[in-house]
């Protein structure tokens, strides 16, 4: 019989593990054992987990389960940035995608999509002081983040709109979901909202707040808002910055009868992730572990190193450590994660405690949908009776693209939400012009020397590297 | 101009010769015509800029679902699941489409009875909306001919039966045209349109027929009216080999004997030219400077000149006394009397085929070829079209029928201080026998600087060749170049589509991916008779089709042939049992003794 250490052992020997161990056997000592520490490891936390219940089972059985005759409506968010390389800091766009679709659906209602582009600066209160900083602010620095914080918060404020009903569907106008459908966001449900903190008097990080219709539209239910903050007919600049209403929207989602999940597609690197932290301090909890195994006790320095100081210095990540120990169908009991972390706050701690903590926690699970591919990590915010069920979806609508092992409706958003090649190529070529245009104009031959550099220039690729024999 | 015929919206990079557009769903098929409103430089100094229509043709249509990702059709296909019950998109997509220009007309232009096109000198605008023109705008269009011009009715747009097709009957009979297709892609349907519209207005034709495709002409020909309403006769000639005045018969002699591969010694040799330089063959051939000619220019059937020939050595054979001489004579003579005999066999066959033909429509009566030097009006003038059945004859023998038939008639044409004939136009089936591309097959084909001659020549004199073949890569390249207007239907040899594409110069590459996909009578028309190629449905005559050369029903024949002989068969049969029954025992009965 094919024990959970052979399947491990096998899952190793897989090229680009293989490929990494050759890497690291042969530039670190540390590392040396890295193959025979990571099998009894994952072999023996895979055998704790599944003793006490945290790992459990979904079947594939995809003639049996796509079954729904039109009866469940799944919707699927996803938000894209028109990422184009131009030398400025032009206007920068955004787009939500949200795809409905109802299996099994005959007719031609069966699909519907809404397609929202926004350019981000639009959405800004142009009346606020802060609006018209100059660079020396060091706003243009952190351009980049307002433009991700307005994805993220767009993409959330789409899921609750949708679940509130507020979306006009080209083809079944206002449908409020029932707690049969699902939402399905691409990417976390809930985010780290710290680094987007936006209140200017503490990090100096002075963005400006988002006008009173985008407050309005990211907030359609304010005058009931679950803060008090925001039911305000004439709310306050700072209460139209992320952290208080991202805090707001997530509080609502969670208050939706539809259930809502966010799956990430690329799970971060890091090493002791936080769902095997909370999988050990939970069993250390409940007397399964000793706080001994997990961690060493420092103060007797020939104490061994306990799990999580092994994991940390082998720079398992939870990705990783999962892929070890699922098999296809397999998902940890979902754990709740705090990503509102007290020290990455540089605020007050009052602001913490209110607006961090304020947050809701996320569950999340690692699901493993096919053999060659690391498990789904899948977010939600509440563990609902629906759990097993709606976890099920994402196992199989995953199924059905086997390589890719992700959710097929988020695939579909992902790709509409892309601004094509051309239409960014050409907005390129266009602001190159604008810009050497403006350099002729302007008579000045150091602008048309920068402009025509401009013009020119492009990074540096894979593509341009010299070859090797 | 309404707002509302908007079919999508340019996309990406556009140049002068094409662009690209986003196409509403089920807007617009593959050859639509299209138009967009463009801003070009003006060409005037004083102004900036001029309003004008861009019109263009949908060349391509690509159709893409991003979210529909192969690999969910091989899970759904594996599990059979239907697609419609997971989350798969199966309506998402849209369609891109690839739109080659023809041209531009200034807005107002389109007021006017036609629409004249000129050279686009600047791309259109990315944004910019893609309208389906109506059928008034698209008649202005594609009617652009010169006042008075006349024309034949070819068919209607592929893509839109509402457009009706008219092509320049003059230019196809002036500038030539090909008419290219494999089996069964509608030649003869187009043929017989272009036949169709000549004969409406009385048209001189000659029909080279290898295999007898245009006899239901003959037997239809009540149908054929002119535009005036008088009837329009239709003529099967047998054809023979004619030749005239003694360097002709022997250039014709000599050429049959090689392409025969009847071989002479060098004595043999020697005795025959010996002999067709003599005066007795002078003066049988028709030689002026002979002592003693008959007529100078007697065109005759090349076997009777043979068989005068065949008595002139008969009788030297019986001056001769010389055993050796007279050995290498019979030689001469016996190669000769072979060479008559392949010519009459061949001339049998044919009379034979069009026996059966007559068998099966007794209405067709079969004419000798009339002598074309003395009488060239009896198969060339106007409101007749003369169908000469080639059926039979070697293809040797098809090629020098042809090149010498066009050639006399072309040399009467071209003195035309004689005037003895009107301008006519020759319609070449199978012309890939006629002009060979193949440098081997070049040789032998006397019919090709004939047609070449009357290519080039055509727009003087009014000797308009209609070339019709299946098998285009083996055309000569130079000749059909020379075709000015071509009619392509369905094409599925890539080396065929890949050469057609090389001689035409307004074949897309597109164009030449769609000849595949063609249905019978579709078809590709470019050159001169349009004004801009476009994708046709060639109108299909039935009243003159006939079904004596459909698919031959050999299995019925078969049945019915046993029926008619299989007691005879029997009969025989049985008679030579019985007969050899009797010799057996005659046998037995003279052993006895």
């Amino acid at each position: 019989m094919v024990t959970q250490k052979d399947k491990i052992r096998a899952r190793l020997k897989k090229d680009y593990y293989s490929d990494l161990m050759v890497l690291a056997a042969t530039q670190t000592n540390i590392q040396d054992n890295y193959m025979e520490v990571i099998i009894n490891l994952s072999d023996k936390f895979s055998k704790i987990l599944r003793d006490n219940g945290y790992i459990k089972k979904l079947e594939y059985n995809p003639k049996e389960f796509w079954n729904f005759k039109g009866k469940k409506t799944i919707f699927n968010i996803d938000g894209g940035q028109a990422s184009v390389q131009i030398p400025t800091s032009a206007p920068f766009g955004l787009r939500v995608v949200n795809y409905k679709v109802k299996p099994g659906d005959k007719s031609s209602n069966r699909e519907d999509l809404i397609s929202d582009p926004y350019v981000v600066t639009d959405l800004f209160d142009p009346n606020s002081e802060l609006f018209d900083q100059s660079d020396d602010d060091g706003l243009a620095d952190d351009l980049k983040k307002m433009q991700d914080g307005t994805r993220i918060i767009f993409e959330a404020a789409s899921a609750l709109r949708t679940g509130l009903g507020e979306l006009d569907w080209p083809k079944e106008g206002k449908k409020i979901p029932t707690k049969n459908d699902m939402i399905f966001l691409h990417g976390p449900m809930v985010n780290p909202a710290a680094g987007y903190e936006v209140e200017g008097e503490i990090s100096g990080k002075k963005y400006p707040p988002y006008s009173l219709e985008t407050y309005n539209f990211l907030l359609p239910h304010r005058i009931n808002a679950e803060l008090p903050e925001h039911r305000d007919e004439d709310p306050l600049e700072k209460y139209r910055k992320f952290i208080p209403i991202y805090c707001e929207i997530l509080k609502k989602i969670k208050k939706l009868d539809v259930p809502v999940y966010g799956c990430v597609e690329r799970p971060g690197p890091a090493a002791y992730g936080p769902i095997t932290k909370q999988l050990m301090d939970s069993m250390i909890n409940k007397r399964i572990l000793k706080n001994a195994d997990v961690y060493r006790n420092s103060r007797k320095p020939n104490d061994p190193d306990g799990m999580a100081d092994i994991i940390r210095k082998f720079q398992i990540s939870d990705s990783a450590f999962f892929d070890y120990m699922l098999n296809v169908g397999e998902f940890i009991d979902p754990q709740e994660i705090n990503k509102q972390e007290e020290h990455k706050w540089p605020v007050r701690k009052w602001d913490y405690e209110y607006w961090g903590l304020g947050i809701p926690k996320s569950f999340s699970t690692y699901l493993k949908v096919s053999e060659n591919k690391k498990p789904i990590r899948v977010e939600t915010m509440e563990v609902r009776e629906s759990y097993m069920d709606d976890l099920n979806m994402v196992f199989h609508s995953s199924r059905l693209l086997k390589s890719y092992s992700f959710p097929v409706g988020l695939d579909i958003v992902d790709k509409l939400a892309k601004t094509p090649d051309w239409m960014k190529r050409n907005i390129r070529k266009n602001a190159i012009m604008l810009t050497l245009r403006k350099a002729m104009e302007s008579g000045n031959k150091r602008a048309v020397a920068i402009a025509r550099k401009i013009a020119v220039s492009s990074d540096r690729s894979f593509f341009n590297r010299p070859k090797g024999k | 101009m309404s707002e509302e015929n908007t079919i999508g919206v340019v996309v990406g990079n556009t140049t002068t010769d094409s662009y690209s557009f986003i196409l509403t769903s089920m807007a617009g098929s593959k050859g639509d015509l299209v138009y967009t409103e463009a801003e070009i430089p003006a060409s005037e100094s004083n102004k900036s800029a001029r309003n004008v229509y861009v019109w263009g043709r949908i060349l391509s249509i690509n159709r893409t679902n991003t979210a529909f990702p192969s690999e969910i059709a091989q899970e759904i296909a594996k599990e059979q699941i239907e697609i419609r019950e997971t989350l798969a998109s199966t309506d998402n997509e849209y369609q891109e489409a690839e739109v080659e220009i023809l041209g531009q007309c200034d807005q107002k232009d389109t007021e006017q009875e036609q629409i004249y096109l000129k050279p686009l000198n600047y791309p259109v605008m990315p944004s910019a909306q893609v309208r389906t023109p109506d059928e008034k705008l698209v008649k202005k269009l594609l009617s652009g001919t010169s006042e008075g011009e006349k024309l034949i009715h070819i068919g209607s747009l592929i893509s839109r039966k509402d457009i009706e097709i008219n092509v320049s009957a003059s230019k196809i009979v002036a500038r030539h045209m090909a008419i290219l297709a494999m089996t069964g892609g509608g030649k003869t349907v187009a043929t017989r349109r272009i036949i169709k519209g000549l004969s409406d207005y009385g048209y001189p034709m000659l029909i080279f027929d290898p295999h007898g495709d245009y006899l239901g002409l003959y037997s239809n020909r009540d149908k054929l009216k002119d535009e005036n309403g008088n009837p329009v006769d239709v003529k099967i000639f047998q054809p023979a080999l004619m030749a005239k005045g003694h360097d002709e018969v022997v250039e014709m002699m000599i050429t049959l004997f090689t392409k025969f591969d009847l071989s002479l010694s060098p004595a043999q040799t020697d005795k025959f030219y010996e002999f067709v330089e003599s005066n007795e063959a002078k003066i049988a051939f028709g030689d002026p400077a002979a002592t003693g000619s008959r007529r100078q220019y007697d065109s005759k059937d090349i076997k009777e000149h043979l068989k005068e020939f065949e008595t002139i050595i008969r009788n030297e054979l019986e001056k001769e006394d010389n055993k050796t001489t007279k050995r290498t004579i019979g030689a001469v003579l016996r190669t000769v009397k072979q060479l008559i005999r392949e010519i009459d066999l061949m001339q049998k066959t044919n009379k034979q085929l069009a026996k059966r033909l007559k068998s099966k429509d007794n209405s067709f009566e079969f004419e000798n070829m009339p002598n074309l030097i003395t009488d060239p009006e009896d198969v060339v003038r106007s409101n007749q079209i003369s169908i000469f059945y080639l059926g039979g004859f070697s293809r040797l023998l098809q090629s020098m029928i042809v090149s010498i038939t066009l050639e006399t008639l072309f040399k009467n044409r071209a003195s035309l201080d004689d005037d003895r004939i009107g301008p006519f136009a020759s319609i070449i089936e199978e012309a890939h026998n006629f002009v060979p591309g193949s440098g081997e097959e070049k040789k032998s084909t006397p019919s090709l600087l004939t047609i070449r001659k009357l290519l080039t020549e055509g727009r003087k004199f009014g000797t308009g060749v209609i070339l019709i073949s299946q098998r285009p890569n083996r055309l000569d390249e130079t000749t059909l170049a020379q075709c000015n207007s071509f009619l392509i239907l369905k094409l599925v040899n890539p080396r065929d589509q890949g050469w057609v594409q090389r001689v035409m110069e307004q074949m897309s590459d597109q164009d030449r991916e769609a000849l595949k996909a063609f249905a019978n009578g579709q078809a590709f028309i470019s050159g001169h008779a349009v004004k801009f190629p476009l994708q046709v449905q060639v109108k299909r005559d039935e009243e003159l089709e006939t079904s004596i050369m459909g698919d031959e029903d050999f299995i019925n024949e078969n049945s019915e042939h046993h029926k008619k002989t299989s007691s005879n068969i029997k009969k025989r049969d049985q008679n030579s049992e019985s007969i050899s029954s009797i010799a057996a025992s005659a046998k037995k009965a003279k052993t006895k003794l």
